[in-house]
């Protein structure tokens, strides 16, 4: 069950992903896109979604960089494990809140106004429970967890996406975290299946482009 | 000089009656899906009013079109830093009920209700959500001023006059405003779309949203100052008037200019100098920008232009149209035409020609009437001058002088045939610019009229022509596409079905 969880189900939540991403583009293209309620119930929109994508978007590179990055290259950098741990420790208990509090704005404002309601479909739903969710482990970690979490888990990750797999380093995890991992990776696996799919059409080509874009429909004509 | 053609209309406001009949089609034939029921491509309003969505012509409330700033032509709603920062959330792009809340009657329920004692009723349900709601808004909510004298006030239109004087019932006026999209030569939503899906039509100047690019961004709603892009609840994509561009590439007008029934539209291409487009609509003051967009089109009846418009790869067929197109003629030749608030600074392409409205007292001169109509000019220059009340002026001036004009002929006319005085003499001679007694001349008044107004008879009779018989072929002059000159079609035989619609 632990290696499955920790050898083979990483890798198969980011086959899902891989594989499901390119099913969807060539398939719904125009489904692709962030299915905004901007429309509906504006104030609420702006308060909530600012905070959580805010703090989301640190969350995320919080986790890419903490655990991603090798210790060798810390220690190069002059980053001690307890400066890191530090850092990681005041950021995520900034974060882990501001993440629930603009989710909880935003799921409230989907079940109480019933515009929004009636244009929600069941993976809204989905999505906004399970990073809730994440934040709830997530915050557990920041505010009562234990020290070398961030070492080991790293470590792992680390194995994970050197295609090394060692699900025995998290053996001696608690369950929160493991918890944690496991809805983490399954957010990934969710991603081709929801609205989630924007977080691949971040519009960076947006300043290379010129304000006014002509296109012809047929070239040689 | 890079010359592009640019489809275009005009509207001639003086013969609109809000019969909704361009709607009609257009909202069957483009909006009728679930998600799509608030949008209309084209609706209709009466001014004065704040219109559909509530006050879109405020830019102060939503940011919209371009501004200069530091003398550099911005977008209003800031740079795209500061649009890529904020792009989780868009506070000011209009919510549903600025809009209006869609709705549907129960009809069902008129024969199915239990037998009770009072007659079923079949109330309004919000197409959203099903519920009962109460309808307070919609496309032409004003309609013949309906709740004019409250919303009315927070028409901006009304700059530097009072409008609580107008709106009194002594004083009231009215006219009609057919909006559609108006397919801008420097369109802010094109500019606003962080994904790419907003372009130009390189071929005619059609302003489109690519369905399989639009990310839900939801900028374009927000930067469209005429408020004419909208977002479909249900694909959370951005959904706007196409112009009709599948009837347009089959040389036919749009559905709206096509149905009609007043004739007020006219559907024609427009040559224009694509590389000077930013640098006009870019000038310092903004009662400059019409004169600006005027000196962007070319005169294609000129040679030299037509050549260099066949080297910048524009097809024959579509030099051809742009020589006889009506809005060439009501735009810059006879300057009939106006822009819809140039302030804005996208420069759009669907022109108004201003209403004439009665007189407010009576026993005054002929020059003494244009400053004693029921409209005031200074309304109709907010709307479509940018306060600039000359245009207009002139605009209204040769309307009155060709109406004088053919008056005098048709009645000497008339009278030198022996016919009573308000029988109608042949309209054909009109069309055909020939008189039937040729001694029989409308009156030296007329004719000075006329001159002073920079026209000869002539031409009063060609505008004559155009706006008051305005036939089918004087208004559309619409090229069609050589489709089958784009591809190989030998290649293509019997392989080329018809994609999937995009779900």
């Amino acid at each position: 069950m632990h290696e499955f969880f920790f050898g083979v189900y990483p890798y198969l939540c980011l086959t899902i992903l891989g594989l499901g991403l390119l099913f969807r583009y060539l398939t719904t293209p125009g489904e692709w896109n962030a299915r905004s309620s901007n429309l509906f119930a504006k104030k609420s929109l702006v308060t909530g979604s600012y905070i959580f994508h805010y703090a989301i978007i640190l969350t995320f590179f919080g986790h890419f960089f903490g655990l991603l990055t090798p210790a060798w290259v810390m220690g190069a950098l002059g980053v001690s494990y307890k400066a890191h741990l530090a850092v990681a420790g005041i950021f995520g208990k900034i974060l882990a809140p501001c993440v629930f509090a603009g989710l909880f704005i935003l799921l409230s404002r989907r079940l109480a106004v019933r515009d929004v309601w009636a244009s929600t479909v069941p993976m809204d739903l989905v999505v906004l429970l399970f990073i809730m969710f994440q934040s709830l482990t997530g915050g557990y970690q920041d505010y009562m967890g234990r020290s070398d979490v961030l070492e080991v888990v790293g470590s792992w990750a680390r194995g994970i996406l050197a295609c090394s797999p060692e699900p025995e380093v998290l053996a001696e995890m608690p369950l929160y975290i493991k918890i944690h991992i496991v809805c983490g990776l399954a957010i990934f696996a969710l991603i081709p299946f929801s609205r989630l799919v924007h977080f691949f059409s971040i519009p960076l080509a947006w300043f290379a482009r010129p304000a006014i874009v002509y296109r012809r429909r047929y070239e040689n004509l | 000089m890079k010359i592009k053609a640019q489809m275009a209309m005009v509207m001639n406001l003086d013969k609109c009656l809000a019969c909704h009949t361009c709607t009609i089609p257009c909202k069957n034939a483009w909006t009728t899906p679930a998600g799509s029921e608030y949008i209309w491509f084209n609706n209709v309003e009466t001014k004065p009013g704040i219109g559909y969505p509530r006050r879109w012509e405020d830019q102060d409330k939503w940011h919209g079109g371009w501004e200069l700033k530091h003398g550099h032509l911005k977008l209003r709603s800031g740079g795209k830093l500061r649009r890529f920062l904020s792009i989780f959330a868009n506070g000011e792009m209009p919510a549903i009920r600025d809009y209006y809340e869609p709705w549907n009657y129960n009809y069902k329920y008129l024969t199915d209700a239990p037998a009770q004692k009072n007659q079923p009723a079949a109330g309004p349900r919000s197409a959203i959500t099903g519920e009962p709601i109460k309808v307070d808004w919609g496309p032409n909510w004003e309609d013949d001023l309906a709740g004019a004298s409250v919303t009315g006030l927070e028409d901006v239109n009304f700059r530097g006059l009072q409008a609580r004087t107008y709106l009194q019932y002594k004083n009231v006026f009215m006219f009609h405003l057919p909006r559609i999209c108006e397919h801008c030569l420097h369109p802010a939503c094109v500019a606003s779309c962080p994904s790419g899906a907003l372009y130009k039509r390189d071929e005619d100047g059609i302003v489109l949203v690519d369905q399989s690019r639009c990310r839900s961004w939801r900028m374009c709603e927000s930067a469209c100052p005429y408020k004419k892009v909208y977002l479909n609840w249900k694909t959370h994509r951005s959904e706007k008037c196409i112009f009709c561009y599948p009837r347009i590439e089959a040389g036919e007008p749009t559905l709206c200019a096509q149905a009609c029934a007043g004739r007020i539209r006219y559907v024609g291409v427009m040559l224009y100098d694509a590389d000077r487009v930013r640098e006009m609509a870019g000038c310092a003051s903004e009662t400059d920008i019409y004169e600006n967009h005027l000196a962007l089109f070319m005169d294609p009846r000129d040679p030299a232009v037509a050549e260099q418009a066949a080297r910048d790869g524009i097809p024959r067929q579509f030099i051809d149209a742009a020589r006889r197109s009506p809005i060439l003629k009501l735009v810059r030749d006879w300057k009939l035409a106006l822009p819809l608030h140039p302030e804005f600074r996208t420069l759009p392409m669907v022109w108004y020609v201003p209403p004439l409205s009665p007189l407010v007292k009576s026993g005054i001169t002929n020059a003494e009437s244009l400053d004693n109509m029921r409209i005031p000019l200074k309304y109709l220059a907010n709307l479509l001058a940018a306060g600039d009340e000359k245009p207009v002026r002139r605009a209204l001036e040769r309307l009155l002088a060709m109406r004088a004009f053919i008056r005098s002929e048709r009645f000497a006319q008339n009278k030198a045939s022996g016919q009573s005085g308000d029988k109608l003499a042949g309209q054909d001679d009109f069309a055909a610019n020939t008189l039937a007694d040729p001694s029989a001349r409308a009156s030296e008044e007329s004719i000075k009229a006329l001159e002073a107004q920079g026209l000869d008879p002539e031409t009063a009779r060609a505008m004559y022509r155009m706006l008051a018989l305005a036939r089918l072929e004087d208004r559309f002059v619409v090229p069609s596409t050589r489709r089958e000159l784009a591809d190989n079609v030998d290649k293509l035989k019997g392989e080329a079905g018809f994609p999937e619609a995009i779900s």
